[in-house]
């Protein structure tokens, strides 16, 4: 069942004994909201030894689920962590016993069952999948599920959120225009699992790995190119593990082919911006996969750019709230973490957001109407595909 | 020990959800980094009666008032627990979790100084104050974990406390709130020094205002040393570089930092000098100097350009506890005439296990951050046999050898005569009678001086 964590209930609470107590974990944007030793990632670690213990499972269960929903995923704990313990992979693990003991909240239920019937986690049907391509100025009926060694994994908030919409149709814009040979799933695209391996259902994320496959293999693919930080970070870290050996697949993040295609000559950005630029590393490309350089060079060919960095960045950077499925457990507490980043943007004096998350850039756009603010937030494909022009 | 029906229905009243008193709740609160809540045989019992979450002054004032009138124990506990065991509840008490006490940050370049709420960490200051081109002058190691409350109450020195001293030399101000309903702003030195070690018996820091420093480059030069007796030897010279910290590591040590940090340093005493440097002719002075003090004591010089970051690892130096199935941390600070002895009486008496790192700090002192690591599971009873003997051990040697004051992790809030002279003692117990004449903040010590070495002789002795 856990072929994905390597860990078990059983070998969990050794793993947690291994804490030493130095509290670095503090670090938790969440804890840090909320202030309880409860919600300290510590504190979850001795909470799981009293729920490995039958005497005490009773009075630790409640509260012990309670806090590893209460988790945004950002993965600041784990990075940071001394005794390098795998956090994320016990919360996870958790967050799995948790359906299993039937404790998840209803909403969360309310997804797992959409996916398991529609295949997305808007429960739409698939059919709809390729709705945003209705706006697109190029005809990519060509491009859908043809044979090519490169695959554009659209991801569903593209495909179904209308107010990410946009970042599909600019990716296959800057992609169809650099003259690259890929395919689009179309509605043979599944959802690639991230929403509900994050909500700890490893056996339905499974699943739609597996079939997510067939149809990659299908197509002969070598090579997926994403938008999403989420798609990018389960396709690039947990299909290996769920798959095994048999995933041989490169994956990439959109901003390293943009970055490639401007340094190939194969684009060229003509628009000039003046507005400051910044960007917001997304915690599933940053802490998880390590990635932050290529969205910033990307950013730097626009012509007569000027961009800075926001205080805490990159390896610091802060986490919006919005992650983890934060926002379906507990919305107000997403609005607690977010509250920081909000504070820090405007301390920025940007004009523009840049990011890759459209989790990041939902939470963040409602943090800036909070605060009243109007500042565009937008995504880096978006941005790529308004300044560029075809050499 | 659980409380009154009625008090614990004034607390549930005023502080619904901010105050919990549930099993869960109190296990969690029953322990911290030091070895101590862990002696389960002795310690009698730390799982406090309840947890207030503090969020505002108000909120602290009402649980004085509530705490007076029915007459409980309140434990303060920050960011980053301590090695003394001053965030337990020891027989019973309510403990108030601080980290919910916020607040702005105010930073004044001209002065230079930064005042922070007290519950803020140590790296969050220093990630604030490095974006406005600033730095701490003084910071504890364990930067991530600790909070500048916590530090300032158990009286710490670490990172700069060579070149700027201790905490208590950091202070400009400190803002407290006292259970007699006080909030006063503390800003005369001799007062200030009260607070320090205090370990909040004088009341609640809410606020503090920190010296600091242009966040100028720092530079680093390395050496070894064949014995310990070395190294202490040649502390005072290294002094006289005014450097910003000098630390060193024993052999056990630097074992398993090459193991964890992945460097290649020989296995033998390592000393690490770091220099504020603001140009080049003196960051040269610098290495000339050093190398020269190296040339005359029994040191030899490491080519430091093979060890980059070796500095850096010093807020990671917890990772080499990763490869350790059991450690029992000890801290101590002591003068450098018994330093040598002390350690060396340590180290034969524990071959093999004893894992150190000490730095310099003023008047001659060091702080001495020890611990036994053991890689396999040892029983239940070796281990509690282990942490007497070490304890046991230490403080004896520390009595005949010592000159002048020390301290090690088994008690706090220490303020006798024996370390500090009547008149402070005095005035400590002035304002104690004026702040918090009830005695309701940390009532108890963790044990007395007295009862601690004779409770370690007696168990050393008894246990097999």
């Amino acid at each position: 069942m856990t072929e994905t964590l390597h860990l078990s209930l059983s070998n969990i609470t050794q793993i947690a004994s291994k804490c030493v107590d130095c509290g670095y974990c503090g670090i938790c944007p969440t804890f840090q909201e909320l202030s309880w030793e409860t919600n300290h990632p510590r504190g979850i670690l001795k909470l799981i030894r009293l729920y490995s213990d039958e005497k005490s499972k009773d009075q630790a269960d409640d509260i012990l689920f309670d806090a590893v929903f209460s988790c945004t995923m950002c993965k600041a704990c784990e990075n940071i962590c001394p005794v390098e313990l795998p956090l994320l992979d016990i919360w996870k693990l958790i967050r799995n016993e948790a359906f299993h003991r039937g404790k998840w909240d209803k909403k969360l239920t309310l997804i797992y069952n959409k996916l398991n019937e529609t295949h997305n986690i808007f429960g739409r049907p698939q059919k709809e999948r390729l709705q945003w391509a209705e706006k697109l100025d190029i005809d990519i009926k060509g491009y859908i599920n043809k044979r090519s060694s490169l695959l554009l994994f659209i991801g569903c908030q593209a495909s179904y959120n209308e107010d990410m919409q946009n970042i599909a149709r600019s990716a296959v814009t800057i992609l169809y225009k650099a003259g690259l040979d890929f395919t689009i799933l179309g509605e043979k695209e599944w959802c690639c699992g991230s929403p509900i391996l994050l909500a700890g259902g490893y056996e339905v994320s499974k699943s739609l790995a597996e079939r997510n496959f067939k149809e990659f293999r299908k197509l002969k693919i070598k090579e997926i190119v994403t938008t999403c930080a989420s798609c990018y970070n389960v396709l690039k870290n947990d299909y290996p593990k769920l798959l095994g050996d048999k995933w041989n697949i490169k994956v990439e993040h959109i901003s390293e082919v943009i970055e490639q295609l401007l340094i190939d000559g194969k684009i060229k950005l003509k628009k000039e911006i003046r507005e400051k630029i910044t960007y917001k590393d997304p915690c599933e490309l940053v802490r998880h996969c390590n990635f932050y350089e290529p969205p910033r060079k990307v950013i730097n060919f626009i012509p007569k750019v000027r961009y800075e960095e926001l205080s805490s960045n990159k390896e610091q950077a802060l986490c919006c709230g919005g992650g983890g499925l934060l926002p379906i457990t507990n919305p107000k507490l997403v609005e607690s973490v977010n509250k920081k980043l909000i504070d820090e943007i405007l301390y920025s004096e940007a004009d523009i957001i840049v990011n890759s998350c459209p989790l990041c850039q939902q939470t963040i756009k409602k943090g800036l109407e909070r605060a009243k603010k109007n500042i565009k937030v937008i995504d880096l494909v978006e941005l790529i595909a308004q300044t560029m022009e075809v050499t | 020990m659980t409380l009154k029906r009625k008090t614990r229905a004034r607390f549930m009243n005023y502080f619904k959800d901010q105050f919990r008193d549930d099993l869960v709740t109190k296990y969690l609160y029953s322990t911290d980094f030091s070895s101590l809540s862990k002696i389960r045989l002795i310690n009698k019992k730390t799982n406090p009666d309840g947890v207030i979450l503090i969020k505002s002054l108000d909120d602290l004032r009402k649980t004085f008032e509530i705490a007076k009138k029915s007459n409980v124990k309140l434990i303060p506990r920050m960011n980053g627990t301590t090695l003394d065991g001053g965030s337990l509840a020891y027989n019973g008490g309510v403990i108030l979790e601080l980290r919910g006490l916020t607040g702005e940050v105010f930073l004044e370049p001209g002065e230079p100084s930064i005042s922070v709420p007290a519950s803020m960490t140590f790296a969050e200051i220093r990630k604030y104050l490095k974006w406005n081109g600033f730095d701490l002058c003084s910071y504890p190691i364990n930067v991530h974990a600790a909070s500048v409350g916590g530090w300032i109450s158990t009286g710490g020195y670490g990172i700069g406390s060579t070149s700027y001293g201790g905490i208590e030399k950091q202070l400009l101000e400190l803002e407290i709130i006292s259970p007699n309903g006080g909030h006063e702003t503390i800003s005369d030195p001799s007062k200030i020094g009260l607070f320090v070690g205090s370990h909040g018996k004088l009341g609640i820091i809410t606020r503090a205002k920190l010296k600091i420093r242009f966040d100028s480059p720092l530079v680093y030069r390395i050496c070894m040393f064949d014995s310990i007796k070395d190294v202490i030897q040649a502390l005072p010279s290294f002094q006289d570089l005014d450097p910003f910290s000098v630390v060193f590591y024993n052999p056990h040590l630097m074992r398993e930092i090459n193991t964890s940090f992945n460097f290649h340093l020989p296995e033998r005493y390592i000393l690490i000098v770091v220099k504020e440097a603001h140009f080049d002719e003196e960051e040269h002075r610098f290495y000339r100097n050093f190398n020269s003090i190296v040339r005359k004591t029994n040191a030899e010089l490491i080519d430091m350009r093979h060890y980059k970051g070796l500095w850096e690892i010093q807020e990671k130096l917890i990772k080499v506890l990763k490869s350790f199935h059991t450690f029992i941390p000890q801290m101590l600070k002591f003068d450098l005439v018994s330093a040598a002895k002390l350690i060396k009486s340590l180290e034969s008496k524990f071959k093999g296990k004893l894992y150190y790192a000490g730095t310099l700090i003023p008047s001659k002192r060091i702080s001495l951050f020890s611990f036994l690591g053991l890689k396999s599971k040892p029983s239940a009873l070796a281990k509690l046999r282990l942490v007497f003997s070490f304890y046991n051990f230490t403080i004896k040697i520390a009595k005949k050898t010592v000159q002048g004051a020390y301290s090690s992790g088994l008690w706090y809030g220490g303020y006798d005569t024996k370390e500090f002279s009547k008149e402070i003692k005095d005035e400590f117990t002035q304002i104690k009678a004026k702040n918090d004449p009830k005695g309701i903040i940390n009532r108890y010590s963790v044990f007395r001086r007295s009862i601690t070495l004779k409770l370690l002789q007696i168990l050393s002795r008894i246990i097999p």
